[in-house]
């Protein structure tokens, strides 16, 4: 990529001849405006630290004394690379933008659960009064086997092999397990 | 964000709480869930052979929205047909409880609450009819 305005090769969002910043994208991906690879498996100190570098490219105080156009490039760097931060190190949110391009599924909608999995959530939140270690060992159990699973999706699919459809749908059943373990009785 | 006095009033009172016989023939029972929350809801209702809905109930484990939602639909369709019930739309709760733009989904969550315990019933009547009587 070169410099919009003095046609230097770049090797950061900043040119290092004349200090213009990249454009921002419209329609960023969130992985790549961090400079990241798409990838399910990342440290959240690998995201900390494309963060840091490449906010440091465009904070926008290091465009105080330049163009309008600049200044507002450096901001719009800024909100994008903060989104980016924010949806990519939370598991869920980065499973889920992998998935569909969206940080959390629409307000209605969503993957259709199966009536079985509801109607073993909603006894669960039954017996959750009455008994809440027992329903807590089988939460715990639930969100264990969710987690392995996707683990194992998203292995494959790192390997080129398979795809994220199923995705959305262990995404779904593990937010009703988490809604149950954290609003268990302690 | 102000939430309505008549929201808070249905989520501090909640109507018709509890459970019917899921087993009996005369009662439909529809049990769903919002993905987006994690909410889910329980809704069913004893219809008379005239297609008027005699009771309903509910449990809900969600936040007070639903709660609330699921409380006025139930109040909404107690001694009411079918049909008016199958009529009901997340609007009509969405704005007698003025949910904000944020908890529209719970009373999506109460229609389908609805229609799901009708088909229940339906299915159950059904499923009756073509039993031969001994």
């Amino acid at each position: 990529m070169i410099c919009w305005k003095c046609h230097e090769r770049l090797s950061s969002l900043r040119c290092a001849s004349c200090g213009a910043l990249v454009p921002p994208p419209a329609q960023p991906e969130l992985f790549g405006a961090l400079g990241l690879d798409r990838r399910y498996h990342v440290e959240a100190e690998a995201i900390d630290g494309a963060w840091r570098r490449r906010s440091k490219d465009t904070h926008p105080d290091r465009f105080a004394s330049a163009s309008a156009v600049e200044r507002r490039m450096a901001l719009q760097w800024t909100a994008t690379l903060n989104e980016a931060r924010r949806v990519l190190r939370d598991p869920v949110t980065r499973a889920w933008y992998l998935a569909t391009g969206k940080p959390h599924p629409a307000e209605s909608g969503g993957p259709k659960l199966s009536p079985e999995f509801l109607e073993e959530i909603f006894e669960l939140r039954m017996a959750a009064e009455d008994t809440p270690g027992a329903v807590r060992d089988t939460a715990a159990q639930l969100r264990a086997r969710l987690d392995a699973d996707l683990e194992d999706l998203f292995s494959r699919w790192e390997r080129g092999e398979g795809d994220l459809s199923p995705v959305p749908e262990r995404l779904s059943r593990l937010k009703y397990v988490d809604n149950l373990l954290r609003e268990l009785p302690a | 964000m102000a939430y309505s006095d008549k929201l808070i009033e249905h989520y501090e009172n909640p109507r018709n709480m509890g459970s019917l016989d899921k087993n009996a023939e005369d009662v439909g029972t529809g049990l769903v869930g919002a993905p987006a929350c994690g909410d889910v809801m329980k809704l069913q209702l004893k219809i008379n052979d005239d297609g008027i809905i005699e009771d309903a109930k509910f449990k809900t484990f969600g936040c007070g929205s639903a709660i609330a939602s699921s409380s006025l639909v139930t109040e909404m369709v107690k001694g009411k047909s079918i049909d008016f019930a199958e009529g009901i739309k997340n609007t009509m709760i969405a704005e007698e409880l003025a949910l904000p733009p944020v908890k529209i989904h719970c009373s999506v969550l109460a229609e389908d609450a609805i229609k799901a315990a009708i088909a229940d019933y339906r299915k159950k009547q059904a499923e009756r009819a073509a039993t031969p009587s001994e």
